[in-house]
């Protein structure tokens, strides 16, 4: 699950917050809540960091921070209207074009580019004549 | 001496090689000088051979890293370095086909002799005696196995020293550590752990050869291990004290705040998060780079700060470096303490125990094992639900080998626990792998 959950932690910037902690929910991964958020801050304090800087320094680690909310939302609805914009694509062209012609099969037994069959003869047979 | 005999012969034993400097740890009845070969008395770029037949494995593997140093530092530029030392893959498939007296003499050749220095710590097979090798500054190194078919097999090693003062300058270094005592060479934990700073300063030095670098890697792990490899590399001319001042500066100021003393501080404060054990590690180690970076750029309070935060630190270990090795053997000794209490029905004092191994591991399984029985013998329930939970999920994330049959004994312990059958909880967990 901890594996699953470090690949699920890099789409985090992409995802709009409340998917990403449902998604923390069914991965039991745990992050800091506001009031370890603020423990974390004091600690910062002792050596000399601002709030700003211990958030900087829990980015990649305990991460609560990233991408606000309203971008979030505006980049995934961005990511998923292009996916259905191309799965919309390829069933469109799988109905329009015959599927038994797509793709156009050429070196296939039997065909003129193919192994030679007597069919191949057959239909050479007029244009010579 | 040296001037006239150019061959030093390492761990002679009873073999007197002609040409040779005859050296050797334990036995001075042949040799020419009973030394070790942890601290050769001999000045750099003294010989164009040595020779180290059968005794690596005497010495075991972290002393062989400081050994090989040694030898890097007293031969002379394109001196050639020999080593021959048991080969473990053919003395293992000897012992597996031969009969019983080959197993005999195989396992002999394996363990060595139970007499003063003849016994073996450790086997070299080739790859890390290659790397080891490399990682000292050796290149040319031609592995080749020997006696193969008999019950003595071996490896044998040639290699030469390229001209690097930057490995000269690190034979030098490692001298130093080990004079000072900054690294125990009777540990090998202390000794592996130390290496990997090590390793990162040699591998930046060689690629940029900045002391900003330097200060980088060792501000947060160790500052006093940088400030010694620092005032080396003033002391060998390879930079000008001008140019480190700064950097030499905040080191020696680290080193006198305890700084690694203070991260493991930090740590321990640090909320508790089960399972993020290096989560939390980075943090504070990214926290403690921010502060160091302030330094640099000269913001005096941050020093103020930290020298506060000094008289703070009521840890009573001593360290000089920062890591997640001894940050482990913190929270094991913790949780052994917990162990023994819990098994004296000493359960407050357990129960703080087991607490402070968690705080230093988070990822300390059977701490939270141990603490959710010792909270069903508290009678709270709702504490030792969480515990459960927590040893639950950690077993499945830490210990998937094993995790099926523990699972299923933390489900039954706590359905158990939960019906007040205290039967079998009210001695500690030892061990996952019962």
């Amino acid at each position: 699950m901890h594996m699953i959950w470090v690949d699920i932690n890099r789409l985090e910037s992409y995802l709009p917050i409340r998917l990403y902690d449902r998604m923390q929910q069914i991965t039991g991964y745990v992050e800091p809540s506001r009031q370890q958020l603020t423990k974390i801050e004091l600690l910062g304090k002792n050596v000399g960091l601002e709030k700003s800087e211990v958030l900087a320094a829990l980015d990649s680690h305990l991460s609560t921070t990233g991408i606000g909310s309203k971008s979030r939302i505006s980049l995934f609805t961005t990511i998923i209207v292009m996916i259905v914009i191309a799965l919309v694509s390829v069933l469109l062209t799988w109905f329009v074009v015959d599927p038994e012609s797509f793709p156009v099969p050429t070196y296939v037994p039997g065909s003129l580019y193919g192994t030679i069959s007597p069919r191949d003869f057959s239909a050479l047979d007029p244009v010579i004549a | 001496m040296v001037n006239e005999l150019l061959k030093l012969n390492i761990g002679c034993g009873h073999e007197y090689k002609k040409g040779y400097v005859n050296i050797d740890a334990f036995d001075s009845s042949i040799a020419d000088k009973k030394m070790s070969a942890l601290n050769l008395e001999f000045d750099d770029d003294s010989f164009t051979q040595v020779e180290c037949v059968q005794v690596l494995e005497h010495l075991g593997a972290a002393k062989s890293i400081y050994a090989l140093a040694e030898v890097y530092r007293v031969l002379k530029p394109e001196g050639v370095f020999i080593i021959v030392t048991p080969d473990l893959r053919n003395s293992f498939k000897i012992f597996l086909k031969g009969n019983e007296e080959q197993r005999k003499l195989v396992m002999n050749w394996i363990y060595g002799l139970d007499i003063p220095g003849m016994s073996h710590k450790y086997g070299f097979p080739e790859e890390l005696l290659e790397r080891m090798l490399q990682e000292t500054g050796f290149f040319d190194i031609d592995i080749k196995r020997i006696n193969s078919k008999s019950t003595h097999p071996s490896l044998q090693v040639v290699c030469k020293k390229p001209f690097s003062r930057w490995h000269q300058l690190f034979t030098h270094f490692r001298k130093k550590l080990v004079q000072g005592d900054l690294v125990d060479l009777q540990n090998q934990i202390d000794v592996i752990d130390k290496e990997t700073i090590l390793q990162d300063i040699l591998t930046a030095v060689l690629k940029t050869n900045t002391a900003r670098q330097v200060l980088q890697i060792t501000s947060t792990s160790s500052p006093k291990i940088g400030q010694v490899f620092m005032e080396e590399y003033v002391a060998e001319n390879l930079v000008s004290e001008d140019y480190v001042r700064i950097h030499l500066g905040i080191l020696e100021e680290l080193a006198l705040l305890e700084f690694p003393k203070m991260m493991t501080y930090l740590f321990r404060e640090m909320p508790v998060i089960p399972g993020c054990q290096s989560e939390t590690f980075e943090t504070v180690r990214s926290m403690c780079a921010k502060s160091v970076k302030k330094l640099i750029s000269g913001e005096k309070e941050v020093i103020d700060e930290l020298r506060n935060t000094s008289k703070k630190v009521d840890i009573e270990i001593q360290t000089i470096i920062f890591s997640k090795t001894m940050l482990n053997s913190i929270s094991q000794y913790h949780q052994a303490l917990g162990a023994k209490a819990f098994s004296q029905n000493k359960l407050v004092e357990a129960m703080i125990q087991y607490k402070n191994a968690v705080r230093f591991n988070r990822d300390n399984t059977l701490a939270y094992w141990n603490l959710a029985r010792l909270h069903v013998l508290n009678n709270l329930q709702e504490k030792a639900r969480v515990c459960y939970s927590t040893t639950h999920d950690l077993v499945s994330l830490m210990h998937p080998k094993v995790m099926k049959p523990l699972l299923r004994e933390i489900e039954t312990e706590f359905e158990q626990a939960m019906k007040r059958n205290w039967k079998h909880i009210d001695q500690p967990v030892l061990s996952l792998l019962r």
